[in-house]
């Protein structure tokens, strides 16, 4: 456990909650993912590489459903410092502002699943091959396409890309393998300029922690049914919140 | 009857009459729906204003989106 998580940890316990607690999980194997079995069984897919590239709003949210499924070679990729503004619709504390985003987030990941994240606390840009699995979470499409055209497309390496966007109240989560030319084409075709962003009145881009978490769950749930039954993974789902609609396609 | 699915995401998709000669910009004015800043699509690929529609076609207009903060 951290220092940092061991303050915390003493700060917010009564005295009097002396009785022994359950042991937390120093460990991955320490998860007890019981109930979790019959829908997905991690074992197998455990040890293979995830990289997720982007911790802000859904990439910060994505690494932790991830870990709590099971998976456990996790590396993160992202340069940015966590702001006050970050808090609520990030997955960061408060005590956190100011710290790396990566470290930040293995220390809360560490702390809730045992899962030891490899951390890259630097902008991606092709340094070095991805893994097996591309969660690829970056804020501009101009960052999209720089990292999928350097580092993804065609590349016998990555089996699996993932790609998340979202606004205020919708999102949209896409999975497909980017050495099959029909799930390129198509994909490709959806990537829109940066001048299309929504921006609201005070000149900010709205979010809200419901809509990342929620897209970041269906993203995560895309790629589960992607490595158990693969037909079973629409390749886009353009998800509405307000008001509730799905849309799904395939490639 | 001869109908079209229209719809904007976020949001439903229902069904409309279709006409001879009718453009997706005819179909949207009839179900009163606005393309700006939206992309069309139409049976899944990308579309404009003047594209032709079919019996059983579906016009789906999304917002561009991209942000991930």
């Amino acid at each position: 456990m951290t220092k940092t998580a061991k303050t915390r940890n003493k700060k917010t316990l009564p005295k009097a909650a002396a009785e022994p607690k359950p042991a937390a999980p120093e460990t991955p194997a320490d998860m007890n993912l019981l109930r979790q079995l019959t829908i997905f069984d991690p074992e197998k897919f455990a040890a293979e590489r995830i990289d997720v590239i982007g911790v802000g709003a859904t990439g910060s949210y994505a690494v932790w459903f991830l870990a709590k499924i099971g998976m456990q070679n996790i590396h993160v990729w992202d340069d940015d410092t966590i702001e006050s503004h970050n808090v609520p619709n990030q997955l960061y504390f408060m005590d956190q502002v100011g710290l790396k985003k990566v470290d930040a987030l293995a220390e809360n990941i560490k702390r809730a699943t045992g899962v030891v994240i490899k951390t890259h606390s630097v902008r991606f840009e092709g340094q070095e091959p991805l893994g097996k699995h591309v969660f690829l979470l970056v804020d501009t499409m101009a960052g999209r396409k720089m990292i999928w055209d350097k580092s993804i497309k065609m590349k016998l390496n990555v089996s699996t890309l993932v790609e998340t966007r979202i606004s205020s109240d919708q999102g949209r989560v896409y999975i497909l393998s980017p050495f099959n030319i029909n799930h390129v084409r198509k994909w490709e075709a959806t990537l829109c300029s940066d001048d299309e962003a929504e921006v609201s009145l005070c000149g900010t881009v709205p979010s809200i922690v419901t809509t990342a978490s929620f897209i970041a769950a269906a993203a995560v749930w895309q790629f589960i049914k992607w490595l158990t039954a693969r037909e079973t993974a629409e390749n886009e789902a353009i998800i509405g919140l307000r008001p509730m609609s799905v849309y799904v396609r395939n490639f | 009857m001869r109908t079209i699915t229209v719809g904007r995401l976020p949001g439903l998709l229902k069904k409309f009459e279709i006409f001879d000669g009718d453009t997706v910009r005819t179909a949207l004015d009839r179900a009163g729906i606005s393309a700006a800043g939206m992309e069309i699509r139409v049976n899944d690929d990308a579309a404009g204003l003047d594209t032709s529609l079919q019996v059983n076609d579906q016009v789906v207009l999304t917002k561009p989106i991209k942000g991930n903060r």
